[in-house]
């Protein structure tokens, strides 16, 4: 009997106890290969040895885990002891087409403000000490999954900081999962309180995993109260319209386009939580080797992408560069209210003839916005115009239509120019308001045409 | 003013009474009418085959008080004066004295009785003495949590501000916006939220609520009873793990449940919940005196057993109220009947030119704005009638109405006085009219009132223990929290280690220091909808222009109603199906005219696996026996001749084939075949033997025996049915004649030539099961004696849809073998099987 209930157990939790899930061919063959409810096939966990034959987990005890990874060392805290892994870049190596030590020139300036997007400094305490943060850590997470909820686990957080021997990662790692009290605990200890965080999509992943972390373990975590730089918003800005980004901006793609790095063999995103699970269920430890690299080389990345776009950010101040990147600098500046590098940057990326159309356009419309933001009327019309002569579907030109009907109508006096505008606003507007509101304001110009001319309405009677 | 009021009801009782006159056509004044004024608490069976089959008078009820349990907050007194409520009735005095002791209480009282103040006043009164307080309240839909929203809200803010301080209380659901919602974990004092919020999007993410966890002195369960089934399996295992996150946090909350009457409230509740439950059922709230009148449409052909539709016949009693000024709802029993209703009396009553409009449907699909302005209008009294599916059945505020028209048998009889207490005020007159439709039960109600007047309501069941929803569950509450070796899941009777172990052999969970982590990237709760047993559904995919999503089905019945070119009908605008992607999921229908629909023609196997009890029928056991008896306990006559039984069964089904059904006068005019793959389930089921000795002692040919036995079956279905509390989709059917075949609703197969025992199988039909078997099994006998009553008490010859089935499908012998079969079953046999005369 119990043999049975196991047996039948089994055959729900693997989708083929023929629930209502159960098809089979209709002439009662075998089940139609149907997707789990997952909607991808599931991979299974259980410990292979290179062979692929199951391992014994009894023959591969946890303790001398030190031992079995390079650079391991086992802390012991007042909480237990927890797994640390060092590793040390050195600067003078190379990291794609840069030196590991241009990651050492990030400085906490106002320049980093930008590109946060907020001051990370805090605002400077008039008396007493400012606690002013003094260094920069870059932090990324390894999880067991992406879903979110008290069931995934952080089980690798690695931190990367510079020091004068060039770039170095310490990084925590769960031996199992009883030691996540230990391993929270050293954490908040190695960040201390006197740091900025840098991370890639760190608002909206990592940061959060923490604080669920530090709630379930009742540990709260620092990293949810450092002051936060995340790059993933600079980096989209930057190089979203360049060729050398894409629409997603993963790390991994910028760090093959705009840092030069070509991994070889880096364990993919989905394998990681399967190693992960595969060593707690008794797998060798240095399963967990190419995770380890995986982190360290993302932390390495992402200080090396920060150094980068710190530079751009200060070298365009003065002059904008060339290329792509000037439209997504102008973007930063404009939005750290760096408004006169802003129109530099916009005006040099609407003028490149070597850029696409479409990145011209965006950069003509931005500088027409702000132009006009500043009251700069005359010159934001010249950007409308070169809107225009962009071309590009009717969505993207009514907007320079309207501006220019209004510019012409209400500040130039040449009421011919609006109309003509207006009129090919109609033509272009898309949808009943649109077309509404670009035909009000041509019946207004009509009115007052007829008005400023009247013998012109005579003579034509 | 006062004056005028009185004089206003009188009117409105004088105007009941003369519609209530009106609704036998054969007879034009009240007076002929008997059972206008019987003696209060009894009704009038009117004999013969009329129109108006019975009335009930429920008379008026005073209403009774209570002084404020001594416990309550003088602030919570206070406010509530402020709103005009002095005093509690002696219900809701009962339920806030039990919550503020602690004791989980149920509450079981009509509907308009001030249910909502039972919980509302424990819940505030401790929030106002422990500002760190909170409660969760749980309702079966996103709505009605919203509809309570408005009226908890304008009370605290009255009991805050006499305390001077701020009482959260929020919605939290799908629609909760993602930036509101650290706002309430922290902040809110009353979440009210669906089980299906909690399941996925609260509990796995239970971190983020702790102050909520930590400080969780109330649960409530609202409108109880809808929690029958496979919703309410799935709830009680979302109870466990509440309840075991709350452990970890250190809260132990107090449950208050309401319900509607059905028979086991506390059972329900004390299932649902696994504690121990103290039960309220006395309500104290006033109300007028109520007429219920059944109603059965006149036959239009004896022969076949046709009556006018009862559609027309609703139409026509919703009229003679509503010429009377009169406030109605009339109850209809699919959204397409709704919209013919709707149509209906639009024609038929137009108010003054340039007046809001008098008539509305509303039913599930209509936009939520749409469906506020309806119900404001029901109350502001603008609306005068609305026709409706069950949306309103449950407690959405739409005031007192002064009738109710159900326009077919609602199903149960728990959920039929639950929407006549839609209509009903305080004092003064209201009614409710069933109309019955030809359906065998609708039939069998409204030819046997007493028995519907008399009988107690339905038993809610679940299945907690069904393995598909508790293995799970058991994901679900490991991702949650790790398990430590040991521990039990709930109160579960099926070992939590074994499924814990399996769980580890296909890679979820991992035993290591004590305790069973998740192992998986998934996130479990994903995978499973409360309101299925699996989640798995086919999307219907309009490709008449372009291409959109229309609507969605469930797995289960998406080949029987979405193969190729069967009907699919969304607000009666018609679709044939083009292609059914099966691998895909999904079904591609482009928009037809035609007036027909399509009926699929399936075939079920049904094998035994696991038989786990049988016996010989008792037919010794009085006829009500029911649920409630113990196992075994009856007595077994000796003879009896039937065999009963229940267990484990394979069911495996295939749509073969579909007709072609006419709308309205419902010819069959054409057909089609179709080859689709088999749909197979494990489940449990309730199955009749009738011995291969008996079936040969039957006097008819083979044919004719066959056919018997399948309209045993079809009318077996339906007193079922009535039995369980349960919905049509819930139980399955099928028959294996002696031939070895088993199949439903198909052309005939061989004839039941008695090479073997016949079998009629009512099972389960969700995987695993939800609880219905063992108690159809204990209600043997009285299935059995009411099928019989069924079948011979309708009044056609040969057969009809209200029996046995129609006769074009069932064939012409059909009603005279199943009666000849149930008499030989239930008779102690005079005879052995040896001599048998053939």
């Amino acid at each position: 009997m119990a043999s049975s209930s196991l047996a039948r157990l089994r055959d729900i939790a693997r989708g083929t106890g023929a629930p209502a899930a159960g098809l089979t061919d209709a002439r009662g063959a075998a089940p139609l290969g149907l997707p789990p409810a997952g909607g991808r096939p599931e991979l299974s966990y259980e410990p292979v040895d290179d062979d692929g034959l199951p391992i014994d987990p009894r023959l591969t005890p946890t303790d001398g885990l030190e031992s079995a990874i390079a650079g391991a060392r086992l802390e012991h805290g007042a909480h237990g002891p927890c797994l640390v892994v060092d590793h040390l870049f050195e600067g003078d190596r190379s990291h794609g087409r840069g030196r590991v030590d241009e990651c050492g020139a990030v400085r906490l300036d106002d320049t980093l403000d930008l590109l946060a997007g907020r001051p990370l400094r805090g605002t400077p305490a008039p008396e007493g000490e400012p606690a002013s943060p003094t260094r920069l850590v870059y932090f990324d997470l390894e999880t067991t999954g992406l879903s979110g909820g008290a069931g995934m686990v952080a089980f690798l957080a690695g931190v990367g900081e510079w020091t004068p021997d060039g770039f170095r990662t310490t990084q925590f790692l769960l031996p199992s999962f009883a030691g996540e009290r230990a391993m929270l605990h050293a954490l908040n200890a190695y960040l201390g309180d006197d740091a900025v965080l840098v991370t890639y999509n760190g608002r909206t992943f990592d940061v959060p995993v923490m604080e669920l972390r530090g709630e379930m373990q009742r540990v709260p975590q620092v990293v949810c109260a450092m002051p936060h730089l995340d790059m993933l918003h600079a980096a989209r800005r930057l190089w979203r319209m360049s060729d050398q980004g894409d629409r997603s901006c993963k790390l991994t793609h910028l760090e093959e386009s705009v840092l030069g790095v070509g991994r070889v063999g880096d364990v993919g995103g989905f394998e990681i939580p399967a190693r992960f699970f595969q060593f707690v269920r008794g797998g060798r430890a240095d399963l967990l080797e190419p995770v380890l690299l995986h982190n360290r080389l993302d932390l390495l990345s992402l200080a090396a992408l920060t150094a980068l776009a710190q530079r751009l950010v200060c070298e365009g101040r003065h002059a904008p560069p060339a290329g792509a990147t000037a439209f997504g600098l102008g973007a930063l500046y404009e939005r750290g209210g760096w408004l006169e590098p802003a129109v530099a940057c916009f005006r040099a990326a609407a003028d490149d003839h070597w850029q696409t159309h479409e990145l011209r356009r965006a950069a003509a419309r931005s500088l027409g916005r702000l132009l006009r933001r500043l009251r700069r009327f005359e010159e934001a019309a010249e950007a409308w115009h070169m809107l225009l002569r962009l071309g590009g579907r009717p969505q993207l030109l009514r907007e320079a239509r309207e501006a220019l009907a209004i510019h012409h109508e209400h500040r130039g006096g040449q009421l011919e120019e609006a109309r003509r505008h207006a009129e090919a606003g109609v033509e272009q507007a898309i949808g009943r308001g649109e077309r509404e509101q670009f035909g009000r304001r041509l019946a207004r110009l009509e009115r007052k045409l007829a008005r400023a001319t009247p013998e012109t309405t005579l003579w034509s009677d | 003013m006062t004056g005028t009021l009185a004089r206003l009801s009188s009117n409105k009782d004088q105007a009941l009474q003369e519609a209530l006159g009106h609704l036998a056509p054969e007879s034009r004044t009240a007076s002929s009418l008997p059972g206008i004024e019987p003696a209060p608490g009894t009704h009038a069976q009117i004999s013969g085959d009329t129109i108006v089959t019975a009335v009930r008078h429920i008379p008026a009820q005073a209403a009774r008080y209570a002084p404020w349990p001594s416990d309550v907050d003088a602030r919570l007194i206070e406010a509530l004066a402020a709103r005009g409520i002095e005093q509690p009735y002696t219900h809701q005095a009962d339920a806030i004295g039990h919550a503020l002791a602690g004791r989980h209480v149920v509450v079981v009282t009509p509907t308009a009785s001030g249910k909502t103040l039972c919980y509302n006043g424990a819940v505030l009164s401790t929030v106002l003495r422990e500002p760190g307080a909170r409660a969760l309240y749980l309702f079966p839909t996103k709505a009605l949590a919203q509809d309570q929203l408005a009226e908890l809200q304008g009370l605290a803010q009255i009991v805050g501000a006499a305390a001077q301080r701020d009482i959260g209380v929020f919605t939290y659901d799908g629609d909760t916006p993602s930036d509101a919602r650290r706002a309430i974990r922290s902040r809110a004092n009353v979440v009210l939220s669906n089980p299906d919020m909690l399941h996925a999007g609260v509990l796995p993410h239970h971190p983020r609520w702790a102050r909520l966890f930590e400080n969780l002195r109330y649960v409530v369960i609202d409108e109880l009873h809808a929690y029958r089934g496979v919703f309410g399996s799935h709830l009680a295992n979302v109870l466990r793990r509440l309840q075991r996150l709350c452990r970890h946090y250190g809260s132990n909350p107090t449950f208050i449940c309401t319900s509607a009457t059905i028979a086991n409230p506390r059972a329900l509740a004390e299932q649902l919940t696994e504690q121990p439950f103290a039960h309220v059922g006395e309500s104290g709230a006033p109300r007028g005196e109520k007429f219920f009148v059944l109603l059965n449409p006149p036959v239009v052909n004896q022969a076949l057993g046709i009556r006018r539709s009862y559609l027309s016949e609703a139409r026509r009693v919703a009229l003679e109220f509503m010429r009377r000024n009169l406030q109605l709802i009339v109850f209809a029993q699919s959204r397409l009947a709704t919209e013919i209703l709707t149509t209906y009396l639009k024609d038929a009553y137009q108010g003054p030119p340039g007046s809001p409009e008098a008539v509305r449907g509303y039913r599930g699909g209509y936009l939520p704005l749409r469906r506020r302005e309806i119900e404001r209008g029901l109350r502001e009294g603008d609306v005068r009638a609305v026709v409706s599916t069950n949306a309103l059945e449950l407690g959405i505020d739409i005031g007192a109405l002064d009738v109710c028209v159900m326009a077919g048998y609602p199903g149960t009889i728990a959920s039929t006085w639950q929407r006549a207490g839609r209509a009903g005020r305080r004092s003064g007159r209201s009614a409710a009219v069933l109309v019955a439709s030809s359906a065998p039960l609708d039939q069998f109600i409204v030819r046997h009132p007493t028995y519907f007047f008399e009988a107690s309501p339905e038993h809610a069941l679940i299945n907690p223990e069904n393995l598909h929803v508790l293995l799970n569950h058991v994901k679900c509450a490991a991702f949650e929290l790790p398990f430590q070796e040991g521990d039990r899941f709930g109160r579960t009777t099926v070992n939590t280690e074994e499924i814990l172990q399996v769980l580890g052999e296909e890679g979820f969970v991992h035993a290591a220091d004590g305790q069973w982590n998740w192992t998986h990237e998934s996130y479990p709760a994903d995978a499973v909808s409360l309101r299925a047993v699996t989640s798995d559904n086919f999307v219907i995919v309009d490709i008449t222009e372009g291409s959109r999503v229309i609507g969605e089905t469930d797995f289960t019945s998406a080949l029987s109603t979405l193969h190729e070119k069967a009907i699919y009908i969304l607000e009666g605008a018609l679709f044939q199906v083009e292609r059914l992607a099966i691998e895909g999921r999904k079904a591609y229908v482009r928009s037809v005219e035609c007036d027909y629909y399509t009926d699929a023609i399936t075939y079920t196997k049904v094998n035994e696996l696991e038989v786990a009890e049988t016996s010989l029928g008792d037919t010794a056991a009085p006829p009500d026996e029911g649920v409630g008896a113990p196992p075994g306990e009856a007595v077994v006559a000796p003879r009896a001749r039937s065999v009963r039984s229940h267990g484990d069964v394979h069911v495996a089904s295939r749509v073969v084939g579909f007709k072609k059904i006419r709308f309205y006068t419902n010819e069959n005019v054409g057909s089609g075949d179709l080859d689709l793959p088999e749909q197979q389930m494990h489940t449990t089921s309730y199955w009749l033997t009738v011995p291969r000795a008996l079936l040969l002692e039957v006097p008819y040919a083979p044919d004719d025996r066959r056919d018997g036995v399948s309209g045993l079956a079809n009318a077996m279905v339906s007193i079922a049915q009535l039995l369980l509390m349960c919905d049509r989709r819930d139980l399955g059917v099928s028959v294996d004649s002696g031939t070895g075949e088993a199949a439903v609703g198909g052309p005939p197969t061989a004839p039941a030539t008695g090479d073997a025992d016949a079998h009629v199988y009512l099972y389960d039909n969700y995987p695993g099961g939800i609880g219905f078997s063992a108690p159809l099994f204990r209600m043997h006998a009285a299935l059995l004696a009411q099928t019989q009553q069924l079948i011979a008490s309708c009044p056609c010859e040969i057969g009809c849809p209200s029996c046995v089935g129609p006769v074009g499908d069932i064939g012409p012998r059909a009603k005279r073998v199943a009666l000849d079969l149930l008499a030989r079953l239930q008779a102690p046999s005079a005879s052995t099987a040896d001599e048998v005369p053939f």
